[in-house]
């Protein structure tokens, strides 16, 4: 995800175009790294409201997902297939058959596994009406990705801006207006097998002809570049300035899960300690993707925005 | 019943083995089978000797300085000991006397007590949360247990499992019998902690709650008092709801009250395996409707049905 962001804000910055062959690849790959993400959300889920059955199934069929990630990369999960102007690998056309045949196993058991989460009445009692999030609220708080497709709110990178082979392979937007918890959960198995649909159709669909760009002149210093990318978390946004040797002046990473948080008070006020872990789930966070530490003295209400260096030495030696 | 006292001690001893050093095996059993449903092969069947051997090995962090949190465990443990001989395993309990269920609801109540204990000594804010669950649990599950066993001391005339065994082997099944068996096993279900009324222990997913501060040897004999309960509850339910087949000879009851066993621990955790866990407010109002239910049970035990 992040690598696609990085070389698609170099590509724009340098006005190099990507190759056809070269975007649908990508488009499989993200499309793959979406489904690993979701199946990996809904096990964490399971485990942090006590339903380890779900974590277990859920992770067994993720397996086959990141067999197939090996077969055309060589990696389960970070799949180091980016390169600025396309993709390192080839698909070879004789595995592509391989591919659609294990893609349709793993279409079967994930519906299996999905069905037995939707019906499950205590996994609804538990995430109903919890961790309510308003569509207002979502729009105020900018919240991304699945927790505010939940909430109502339409926005989905891949439909408004698209970017890779998303215009050609066509995304189905998934929006609930549950607002909830439990909407959450769905929306996100919904992209899931949304997702399974896409690799098919980009699988299917993919024309023949070279997968990288040749770029037979350095790329120009002081050039800008924004890519936004709809990772499985929300948007994710690169901006780079190109420099001297081929090399970023800048680079600048925003993840989603730093935006996500601020909607985490409006989902646990009032609410139970049960509820906290999982409301905190729901957006799946990835706490290595924030931005910065921030303390407030109660007493004071000073704010205090601490460094990279002393966060290292807060690590090592506790918090001050 | 009258025992003479080499009978009392041979079943005192028999009853302090099973539950003892047989109850880690019925865990591990329990264990293999949820791996089953996970699509995972599980730990061995005998691995929960092995948890409590290695914990009573480890050393012994003292992180509060108090008497009850340092002696909680044991107090625990003493009491499902003291359990272990008033419950009918494959005959009668070897310790009689009167009033008898009430004894053993009071001891098995100082065992959860004792949780609590340890959770509010801890002072850890966990623990302190932890306690405070395990307390409304124990609040809405025990009077469902109380009025279960109570409805089988109405209809055997005599509050005695001696005298209720002896009743119910002679006769058939009964409507009221029949309701408090159904309600005593889902309350079982939650003084086992398993699934969905997990909420106590391992919730704090949340940190092991009350036990969070106990290492070594004390969590070692918490764990061990655990597994213990599961046998001592699954077979009050066996011997006392569903008796039969009776036969008289003590190694045939014993072998098939152990099977029954088995079957009620089996179902116990194919409940624990497909459920998540419930919220304290949820269990309690379920817990609220089983006591109805119990009662309902009762009024039909009253009437002679």
């Amino acid at each position: 995800m992040h690598s696609t962001g990085y070389c698609q804000a170099v590509e724009k910055a340098a006005e190099i175009e990507v190759p056809s062959r070269g975007r649908f690849i990508r488009t499989i790959l993200l499309e793959l790294e979406r489904i690993q993400s979701h199946l990996l959300w809904l096990g964490i889920a399971g485990h942090i409201i006590g339903f380890d059955t779900v974590l277990m199934q859920a992770w067994r069929i993720r397996e086959p997902v990141m067999w197939l990630c090996e077969k055309i990369t060589g990696n389960r999960k970070l799949l180091g297939m980016n390169i600025v102007g396309g993709v390192r690998r080839d698909i070879p056309k004789e595995m592509h058959a391989e591919l659609l045949e294990l893609l349709n196993s793993i279409e079967k058991q994930t519906y299996q596994v999905l069905d037995a989460v939707v019906t499950d009445t205590t996994l609804l009692m538990r995430c109903e009406k919890v961790g309510v999030v308003k569509n207002a609220d979502a729009i105020a708080y900018s919240l991304l990705g699945p927790t505010s497709r939940a909430s109502g709110v339409a926005l989905d990178i891949r439909v408004d801006h698209p970017y890779a082979a998303y215009a050609e392979v066509g995304c189905n937007m998934v929006v609930e207006t549950g607002e909830d918890i439990w909407s959450r959960l769905v929306v996100r198995l919904k992209e899931t097998v949304e997702s399974i649909r896409m690799v098919k159709d980009a699988l299917t669909m993919m024309p023949a002809g070279p997968v990288v760009a040749v770029i037979d002149k350095p790329i120009e210093p002081g050039k800008i570049g924004l890519s936004s990318v709809e990772a499985p978390r929300g948007e994710t946004h690169h901006f780079v300035i190109t420099g001297e040797d081929n090399r970023p002046y800048r680079w600048k990473a925003r993840a989603p899960t730093f935006q996500n948080l601020q909607g985490i008070p409006i989902m646990i006020t009032g609410e139970t300690i049960a509820d906290v872990p999982i409301a905190l789930g729901s957006i799946d966070p990835c706490f290595s993707c924030t931005e910065r530490l921030e303390t407030v003295d109660i007493r004071s209400a000073k704010v205090r925005v601490y460094t990279k260096a002393e966060i290292f030495e807060m690590s090592r030696k506790g918090i001050k | 019943m009258e025992y003479s006292l080499a009978k009392i001690i041979e079943i005192s001893l028999l009853n302090l083995f099973l539950v003892l050093f047989l109850s880690p095996l019925l865990e591990g059993v329990i264990r293999k089978l949820v791996a089953f449903v996970h699509s995972r092969i599980g730990p061995p069947i005998y691995q929960p000797y092995l948890d409590i051997l290695k914990l009573l090995g480890k050393e012994e962090i003292f992180s509060a300085p108090n008497f009850m949190f340092r002696y909680s465990a044991v107090l625990s443990f003493a009491a499902i000991m003291v359990t272990a001989v008033l419950i009918p395993i494959a005959a009668p309990p070897p310790l009689q006397g009167s009033g008898e269920i009430i004894v053993f609801i009071y001891i098995v109540t100082l065992s959860a007590i004792m949780v609590m204990m340890s959770g509010f000594s801890s002072t850890n804010p966990f623990g302190i949360v932890g306690a405070a669950r395990e307390m409304m649990m124990v609040l809405v599950v025990e009077p469902v247990i109380v009025i279960a066993l109570i409805t089988a001391a109405v209809k055997a005339g005599s509050m005695q499992f001696g005298d209720i065994i002896a009743y119910q082997i002679t006769h058939t099944q009964s409507l009221s019998m029949i309701i408090a068996g159904l309600v005593l096993f889902l309350a079982i279900v939650a003084q086992l902690a398993r699934l969905p009324f997990d909420i106590v222990e391992a919730d704090q997913e949340i940190m092991e709650g009350p036990f969070i501060e106990q290492s070594g040897p004390k969590l070692a004999l918490f764990k061990w008092g655990f597994y213990a309960k599961e046998l001592i509850f699954a077979s009050i339910l066996v011997s006392v709801f569903v008796p039969w087949p009776h036969v008289g000879i003590l190694i045939l009851d014993l072998l098939l009250t152990l099977a029954k066993i088995l079957v009620i621990l089996a179902i116990v955790g194919v409940v624990h395996v497909v459920n998540p866990r419930l919220r304290i407010d949820q269990a309690v109002k379920y817990f609220l409707a089983l006591i109805f239910v119990a009662i309902i049970g009762l009024a039909f035990a009253l009437v002679g049905s």
